[in-house]
């Protein structure tokens, strides 16, 4: 249970990352900071 | 009813009807929640305007949602068709509905750079990335999401509904200013590990400032061209030595003298018994020659045996004046000139084909010539640095395999030049 519950804590860090909104909008960032991978996207 | 968990306000049900084809949507998990990362265009999604970025899928035909991977969501929805009853939690953030005009707002853009969605760890949705390469038309129709841009690739919008994902202009120019950063970090430490007190520090670092003021080539702007039957795009090859473009523009030029002609070069040299001013050199002094070089009336010049040669931009002009295609073989250097003037120029990469094919054209050219495997390599060598260079100013890349074959393709690319509409440089047009 407490590995799931890390696994858990892992995702949701990075699922709340969204550098569409938040970071860039055009302006611009240290690189380090922007260039993270963004949450996977799966289509339906 | 789970309605009531959620309070029966914020939940909303959605029908959609579904093919075998994906709706058009993307899925993001968010700790345990499944939602809505973006609405792809051309998709059932967003033709019915029914969801939205940033809302919660909560269930799918009674299917509970929360907790799963997408990963199992996105299959799930790949075996559905038919009607598929969502509920979700509506976004709570503000979504700007488009207004008419940027939904109809489209930018056609010319690819500078290669791009493979399958090498790229910062593509948000894999299966949505396009891949393309230097010179592809792509149409941008969606700019929503500031660093993934929506587009379609030139021809590919009748075979697929709906758009793919590209890096947007910022996000490219950033990730390659950001490895430019990187690749001088790594130079500086080495150095630093590296040299005792020695002057080599200065050279090192004028040489980071070069790489700082580097042009980063990402997309540029095109608009449509049609074709005009008075004013003939100039044909310019473009080539490493020795790959047969004096050889393809003299078999154009005898195949119709009527309807092609090479610029008449300026020289400083003094005419012979037999040459005609204006029609075999415009005849000039030294001094006339350096005037116009300042002034930048020249596409190229060089010096030969102490005299002064080159093509002026009028000598292009002129021909252009007469109704004629002028074909032209220039140094890819002269590329950045010719593309800022008005000429509109159709540029031509001749390029080689492999070891074996040729060394067949060498011999048939230079038949009492010892072809050696370093002078073919360094023919090949040469294309490539060419390509890697100036790649994302050519138009059309000719691999000259065979001479006849070569020039039957070159021929038939001219014509097609005369009756269709092409993608040039946007400021061609508008001025």
């Amino acid at each position: 249970i407490i590995f799931l519950k890390m696994a858990r804590k892992k995702r949701r860090t990075r699922g709340t990352y969204n550098p569409s909104r938040q970071e860039m909008n055009g302006s611009k960032l240290e690189l380090g900071r922007v260039l993270k991978p963004p949450p996977e996207e799966r289509l339906i | 009813y789970p309605m009531q968990t959620y309070g029966e306000d914020s939940v909303r049900i959605v029908q959609l009807q579904k093919t075998n084809e994906p709706l058009g949507a993307t899925v993001r998990n968010d700790g345990d929640a499944v939602i809505i990362g973006r609405i792809v265009k051309g998709g059932t999604a967003e033709k019915s305007g029914l969801l939205h970025e940033g809302d919660e899928i909560l269930e799918v035909n009674g299917i509970d949602m929360r907790g799963k991977n997408i990963n199992d969501v996105s299959d799930l929805l790949a075996n559905m068709s038919g009607t598929i009853t969502f509920m979700i939690i509506p976004t709570g953030g503000f979504t700007p509905k488009p207004s008419p005009r940027q939904q109809e707002e489209l930018i056609h853009v010319k690819a500078m750079f290669n791009y493979d969605p399958e090498e790229d760890i910062y593509i948000p949705c894999r299966e949505l990335g396009i891949s393309f390469m230097k010179g592809d038309i792509l149409h941008v129709i969606s700019t929503d999401d500031a660093n993934w841009w929506q587009a379609y690739r030139e021809g590919e919008r009748e075979h697929q509904s709906l758009a793919g994902l590209i890096p947007s202009r910022n996000f490219q120019e950033q990730r390659e200013r950001n490895k430019i950063m990187l690749e001088n970090e790594a130079k500086e430490n080495k150095k630093k590990s590296q040299t005792c007190s020695c002057g080599r520090r200065d050279k090192k670092r004028k040489r980071k400032s070069m790489y700082e003021t580097e042009e980063i080539l990402t997309y540029e702007e095109v608009e449509i061209y049609y074709p005009q039957p008075n004013r003939k795009r100039p044909i310019v090859l473009i080539g490493p030595r020795n790959v047969g473009r004096h050889e393809l523009r003299s078999r154009l030029m005898e195949s119709d003298i009527d309807r092609f002609a090479a610029a008449v070069p300026h020289t400083s040299r003094p005419a012979r018994g037999d040459e005609v001013n204006g029609k075999d050199y415009h005849f000039v002094t030294k001094a006339e020659f350096e005037a116009d070089i300042v002034s930048n009336k020249f596409v190229e010049h060089g010096e030969l045996e102490k005299n002064l040669y080159g093509t002026s931009l009028d000598a292009v002009q002129q021909v252009i004046n007469t109704g004629k295609i002028c074909i032209l073989v220039l140094h890819p250097e002269s590329l950045q000139v010719l593309k800022s003037s008005d000429l509109k120029p159709y540029i031509v990469f001749v390029y080689p084909p492999n070891m074996e094919k040729l060394r067949q054209m060498q011999k048939n050219f230079y038949p009492d010539t010892t072809i050696t495997d370093d002078m073919l390599k360094e023919i090949i060598e040469r294309g490539r640095e060419m390509e890697d260079k100036y790649g994302h100013f050519f138009d059309y890349i000719l691999v000259n395999q065979d001479m006849d074959r070569a020039y039957d393709e070159l021929l038939q690319e001219i014509n097609r030049l005369e009756v269709e509409p092409q993608w040039v440089p946007i400021q061609w047009v508008d001025s």
